[in-house]
């Protein structure tokens, strides 16, 4: 600890705070979650000169220290809790040279805290562009602070800002305006109270009715006696404060900032004139979608095949380089399949999160959220839903995150209740190994009979989020105060090292956090289909060489006997057929029941339980395809995957609620078993009851 | 007539002369959304709503819902 | 020999894996925290 200096970068949305973070960091940093709750915490080393290192925060983006999402309170338990670990020896405050004005809000509140802080006004390379120029000594001293100019774009100001966070002891800790002037009376008297505390902190804890957890309990209660004013006289004040800053702000600014509008160049407002058009808006958006989706699905299929066939030989080769026994066999037939179940995903996830970081980083997303805001609040939904809405085709965990701007908690609680219902990248391979065994091959329109069934089932998926979106909202009765207010950044060129410092992280958390489920699962599905109780699974051979004496079997044949004897007295068999009336009415057999059960723990999971059970104990190196076409239905006879059986799982998987790790997302999002519950049996039975009746109509 | 911000027409401009209403989130304070600061209409969505403003520099866009609470005077060109 | 050693494999593979997937979705309900419940925890 002897040498390492705590800072925190803290800024409004928008500001390039993540470049200036990456800029200083590199590849020095870690994603990981605060304790508890799952606001994303980044946070990273930077060399400073004389060997000294800095520990830097990347806190949550926000407006002001007066949160209203769980992310901003991150902020502020930070910035009040002297004793964390991570409270910041300096504050970086990031602002962007074009709305310095708004950033300073924040600026001026920190400040009130008593930390030093820096002020990093970033984006400079625009201020000729945009005609503005700034006194940078005036501004340093008005603000009591010192002034790092940053171009993240043209790489300049970090060493400034290096060297100003070496020489933190400098900065000084003075606030630059003093609020409690709003109402002397009231603020005299809290100083008299706690005359050891700071009085803007006081105010905070006062006016903040979010959870502080980490906030000394007796000191809060202490400060109940003190909401001596009503609610609204606290916003009241709270306005006031607000706008005494902005008249010290605008001041400073007056003599600080120049900018000469003659000579700024508008680009913003001619994108924005078609980019919100009422008719090119929806056309590009839509255009844009359909190029994000033909990326996924096209671009990605050749590193896919190249994985699988990758994986597939591996396995062959392990088998016959590695000496035989059980524990080669759970290499082969469960460790290996596993994981390229994994890794198979890696181009999907990658393409998604590169398109949505640049949608991002480019100022885009706002104006969907815009144009879509309308039409979704008929659903009960809100235009910042669009965002989940997208995302959750990659996967609903980070979708369901993203829901966290949504101001309004109904609307809220809507988009994260309908997310899982949009086709998110693990239906996938469930869906592209069934449509391959049910649906001809033949064309219509030009369009195959395959691709447009997949095309459907995406509607469909959607279809189900708008309807029930459109159901919860008659049928909930929560009133929450609605309101929207959503920034329209500047259009910026996304920065190659932000987009792809994302898609990295995001690939790496995928691998590292499903996949680690994925592959613990196949390992237990694996020890359960090759492991089994009593004589039937132990004396296999002897029964089934006994059964078949009579008949003249190749050894091969007998083999291949024993080996589905075998598997149906395995602990996995017995639990099959004993859930197997609960899924024969929708055309399934008990295997098809098994990858259902263990695909509750993630989608993909039941192609690669189909493998694993069809696998076990099977020599021949056929695919999974050939293997699931040529398994016959042990009741009607006919192939079991067929039109009937094939649509009725498709159909299940569209509607079915079978992911553990959304449910427990949605359960720490709402902080309640009731939501996720809810989601589970209404998800669940909805997929029963479609899958039973597509199964019955069409056998 | 009291005028509020929801009465604005496209590329328009006005000042904003009261947001005391309770209606009114802070964030919208906090985003420069504060009596004297100009506002324009720079774009509507489909059927008028939300509303894209440009508050001294600062570029927002809210529902009209809220904006009928936000009072402005209405700037002669 | 060789099977006794592989036998052992299995066993602590899966011994991992079923301790694995018990911490990660059964663990953590224990310490479940208060924080924003059913309503919208008075933000805004």
């Amino acid at each position: 600890m002897s040498k390492q200096i705590n800072v925190a970068l803290i800024g409004n949305p928008n500001t390039g705070k993540t470049s200036v973070f990456n800029a200083l960091t590199g590849l020095n940093q870690k994603v990981g979650n605060y304790p508890g709750i799952t606001v994303e915490k980044k946070e990273g080393i930077c060399k400073l000169p004389r060997g000294v290192k800095a520990h830097i925060i990347d806190l949550p983006g926000t407006y002001s220290l007066n949160a209203s999402s769980l992310d901003e309170n991150v902020v502020i338990e930070l910035l009040l809790n002297k004793n964390d670990k991570d409270f910041p020896d300096v504050a970086v405050v990031v602002s962007d040279v074009e709305n310095l004005k708004r950033n300073l809000l924040l600026f001026t509140q920190i400040k009130d805290l008593e930390i030093p802080t820096i002020l990093v006004i970033n984006m400079a390379d625009r201020m000729e562009y945009k005609g503005i120029s700034l006194d940078i000594p005036y501004l340093e001293e008005q603000l009591n602070t010192k002034i790092a100019l940053v171009s993240t774009r043209r790489k300049q100001g970090i060493n400034e800002l290096k060297q100003l966070i070496t020489n933190f002891k400098e900065v000084s800790q003075e606030p630059c305006l003093n609020a409690s002037q709003v109402d002397k009376d009231y603020f005299e008297g809290l100083r008299k109270a706690f005359p050891n505390q700071l009085l803007y902190k006081l105010w905070l804890v006062i006016t903040q009715d979010v959870n502080f957890g980490k906030i000394d309990r007796n000191e809060v209660e202490a400060l109940d006696d003190f909401k001596t004013k009503s609610k609204a006289d606290l916003k009241r004040l709270q306005q006031k404060e607000t706008i005494k800053r902005y008249q010290f702000i605008n001041n400073v600014l007056k003599v600080g900032q120049t900018i000469d509008s003659s000579k700024a160049k508008d680009l913003r407002t001619k994108l924005d004139r078609i980019l919100t058009h009422k008719v090119w808006g929806y056309l590009i958006f839509f255009m844009i979608l359909l190029v994000i989706f033909q990326a996924i699905y096209d671009w990605s299929s050749v590193p896919m095949d190249f994985i699988d066939s990758t994986f597939a030989s591996l396995s062959e080769w392990s088998k016959n380089k590695l000496p035989a026994g059980v524990f080669t066999n759970l290499l082969t037939e469960g460790i290996i399949p596993g994981l390229g179940g994994i890794v198979i995903f890696i181009p999907q996830i990658a393409f998604l999160f590169l398109f949505i970081s640049v949608l991002e980083e480019s100022g885009y997303m706002s104006r969907v959220v815009f144009l879509m805001d309308r039409i979704m609040r008929r659903f009960g939904l809100s235009g910042k839903s669009v965002v989940p809405l997208i995302s959750g085709t990659a996967c609903a965990i980070p979708a369901v995150m993203a829901t966290r701007n949504i101001e309004s908690w109904k609307e809220r609680l809507i988009t994260i209740l309908v997310t899982p219902f949009t086709t998110c990248s693990a239906r996938l391979p469930v869906y592209l190994i069934i449509i391959s065994l049910v649906i001809p091959e033949g064309r219509f329109l030009g369009l195959g009979y395959q691709a447009l069934t997949l095309m459907l089932l995406y509607l469909i998926g959607f279809g189900a989020a708008v309807v029930s979106a459109y159901i919860l909202n008659k049928v909930l009765k929560i009133r929450s105060k609605s309101f929207f207010v959503v920034e329209m950044p500047n259009y910026k060129l996304p920065l190659f090292k932000n987009v792809g410092l994302t898609v990295l992280e995001k690939t790496k958390s995928f691998v590292f956090g499903a996949g680690k489920i994925i592959l613990a699962i196949s390992i237990i599905l694996w020890f359960l289909a090759s492991y089994g109780p009593g004589d039937n699974f132990n004396k296999a051979e002897e029964i089934i060489t006994n059964e078949y004496a009579s008949q003249q079997l190749s050894e091969e044949e007998l083999q291949q006997h024993i080996a589905s004897f075998k598997l149906e007295h395995s602990f996995i068999g017995i639990t099959g057929r004993a859930i197997e009336p609960v899924i024969r009415p929708l055309g399934y057999d008990w295997k098809i029941g098994i990858a259902i059960v263990s695909s509750f723990a993630a989608r993909e999971v039941f192609v690669g339980t189909l493998a694993t059970i069809y696998s076990v104990g099977n020599d021949d190196e056929a695919t999974i395809k050939n293997r699931m076409a040529a398994e016959v239905n042990p009741i009607l006879g006919g192939p079991l995957f067929n039109f009937a059986s094939g649509i009725s799982l498709l159909l299940f998987y569209a509607f079915a609620m079978q992911c553990m790790s959304t449910l427990a997302i949605v359960k720490r999002e709402t902080n309640s078993w009731k939501w996720p519950l809810l989601q589970l049996v209404f998800m669940s039975s909805l997929a029963y009851i479609v899958a039973l009746i597509a199964y019955q109509f069409l056998k | 007539m009291r005028h509020t911000l929801a009465h604005l027409k496209r590329g328009e401009k006005a000042t904003i002369t009261d947001v005391s209403s309770i209606h009114i989130p802070l964030k919208l304070l906090e985003m420069g959304c504060l009596p004297g600061n100009t506002v324009e209409l720079v774009q509507l969505a489909p059927f008028q709503d939300p509303m894209y403003l440009n508050i001294n520099g600062s570029h927002l866009a809210i529902r009209k819902e809220t904006a009928k609470h936000i009072l402005i005077e209405k700037v002669d060109e | 020999m060789n099977n006794v050693i592989q036998n052992i494999l299995v066993f602590s593979a899966l011994a991992i894996a079923i301790v694995f997937l018990v911490k990660k979705f059964l663990w953590k309900k224990s310490k479940s925290k208060k924080a924003c419940g059913n309503d919208d925890c008075g933000c805004h």
